[in-house]
């Protein structure tokens, strides 16, 4: 299967939250194009709705209206089942706070998806095999600088 | 996932441990409250329990409990012999006396006198001597403990005197009888010489012992014997909770150990169902990290109860091994504290309690982990 040219397609997209018993729109039509292949990124002051945005493309949240396309997939047409195995096979985060899991080295929490998705053992010991680990690899996330963990 | 949820419970040491001591702390206080009261009552009708061959309990009609004696006259035990279905009856006396040992202490005792003949009604563990013994002259079984309480710090030995209303007695056995509520020696003697101990009445037979024949249905013989003979007659087990009901209706010791059990319950429910609650809530965010990363609702839910049932067992298992430590170390202490034992029922009721209590807690956070937005983990 050819992989699409376009990574991520947004058309009309608008997002609406509850606030002070009303609706505050966040988003208002975004129209968007990522290129597959290239590094794109999304820049604003703070408040304007990038994480929204972002959500809505991983399929964490689901837009009021409009369109999401994300490697090829409608994903705004998607139940949230769909979605979650979606973001399990086809979405990697790096988090702004890093949100791993103290309990698990590197190399594990970098593996969740793997595991929940039945395809790696829980010590991520599939990952092992392909990358070859070094020893930063096995630490849990607090024996880390910052950097390593972003890795 | 579950290694992963087991490495997010191990991961963080002082929660853990937090978790399951709070867990073992509820249990060894709700087990351990239950045991002591649940062989508190069993005490009351040690000597029911003790007279094992004895089906049936024949009783003045005006009888509640086995304390409670209004003794009959000789004849009433040829009238229930005569009842059909009655294999065997025999009588048995029960009362209080004093003993006064030569060479030891004065003693109130529980004087439980039983058939000449066939000595029905003795309790069949002897630790020196044997049953058959008491057919000797003035002879006496008394249990261990009676034995320590009037020769304290003396190795048990057969063959001491002891005086009841200025008759001779001497031990010939030493039991294993159940402790009484009392805690007064148990001496076992012929009815006969019972009946010397205490002075001859015209009433003195305080009950008849009844063993039903083969095949028959006790509680129908036992009907049956009432209504044939006017008498008040109990299978041993109605006659044992008939004993204990009256203490508990009568006395202020289930109120006192049903408000320690209640309040053992809701510090244990309140420590490990808020622990644990905490525990999961303090983890949403990295619930929010796995569902943002695709992980399913249903896996974390059993994410969740995998943390809590391992919390649980763990914390009931050392809390439960703590109470029976406790009761195994206290009836070697004191003698007064023996038969006070952890049953399995108050295992199990405990285990019930804990688990109700986890899961109800793990209910409680499971809703907020089910509702958690993935997108938390995007926030600061």
């Amino acid at each position: 299967m050819r992989a699409p040219s376009i990574a991520v397609r947004c058309s009309g997209v608008t997002k609406s939250f509850p606030a002070g018993g009303g609706l505050v729109e966040v988003l208002h039509g975004i129209n968007f194009e990522a290129p597959a292949g290239e590094l794109t990124m999304l820049v604003g002051p703070s408040g304007c709705g990038k994480t929204t945005l972002i959500s809505i493309i991983a399929g964490i949240l689901s837009p009021t209206a409009g369109m999401v396309e994300t490697c090829g997939i409608p994903i705004t047409q998607l139940a949230d089942a769909e979605k979650v195995a979606f973001r399990r096979r086809a979405v990697g985060f790096v988090f702004q706070q890093y949100n791993l899991l103290p309990a698990l080295t590197a190399a594990e929490n970098a593996a969740i998806p793997l595991v929940a998705d039945g395809r790696a053992t829980e010590g991520g010991r599939q990952e092992s095999s392909r990358n070859s680990r070094t020893d930063r690899h096995e630490r849990p996330p607090r024996q880390a600088a910052k950097p390593a963990i972003r890795r | 996932m579950n290694g992963v949820a087991l490495r997010m419970l191990l991961g963080d040491r002082a929660k853990y441990i937090g978790l399951i001591f709070g867990i073992a702390f509820s249990t060894m206080l709700m087990s351990n409250q239950v045991a002591i009261f649940s062989g508190l009552m069993l005490r009351t009708a040690s000597q029911i329990l003790d007279a094992r061959e004895a089906d049936i309990w024949v009783m003045d009609p005006r009888v509640e409990y086995v304390d409670e004696i209004e003794p009959m006259t000789d004849t009433q035990l040829e009238r229930v012999r005569g009842v059909y279905g009655v294999d065997w009856a025999v009588p048995f006396y029960k009362g209080l006396t004093v003993a006064h040992a030569r060479d030891g202490l004065l003693q109130q005792v529980i004087l439980l006198g039983v058939d000449d003949a066939t000595l029905a009604g003795v309790v069949p563990h002897l630790v020196l001597g044997a049953v058959e013994n008491l057919k000797q002259p003035d002879a006496m079984i008394i249990d261990r403990a009676g034995f320590q309480h009037m020769w304290p710090g003396e190795p048990l030995a057969l063959g001491k005197v002891v005086e009841l209303n200025d008759h001779r007695a001497v031990i010939v056995g030493v039991s294993e009888a159940s402790p009484p509520f009392t805690t007064f020696p148990v001496i076992y003697a012929k009815y006969s010489n019972a009946m010397n101990y205490i002075g001859r009445t015209r009433k003195q037979m305080s009950f008849v012992l009844v063993h039903a024949r083969q095949g028959e249905d006790a509680h129908l013989l036992a009907r049956r014997i009432a209504s044939e003979t006017g008498l008040k007659a109990l299978t041993w087990r109605d006659f044992t909770w008939a004993t204990i009901s009256y203490y508990l209706k009568r006395t202020g010791i289930p109120v006192n150990f049903g408000i320690t059990v209640a309040l053992g319950f809701i510090v244990g429910a309140a420590v490990v169902g808020q622990t644990f609650y905490i525990f999961v809530l303090e983890n949403l965010r990295q619930f929010g990290s796995l569902k943002a990363m695709g992980v399913a609702n249903h896996t974390i839910l059993r994410m969740v109860l995998l943390q809590a049932a391992v919390v649980a067992s763990t914390g009931y298992s050392i809390g439960i091994g703590l109470c029976a430590g406790f009761f195994e170390v206290t009836s070697r202490v004191s003698i007064n504290l023996r038969a006070f034992e952890l049953p399995w029922q108050v295992a199990v009721g405990t285990a019930v309690a804990v688990f109700v209590i986890i899961v109800i807690a793990s209910l409680a956070s499971i809703r907020r982990v089910m509702v958690v937005d993935p997108a938390i983990v995007f926030r600061g």
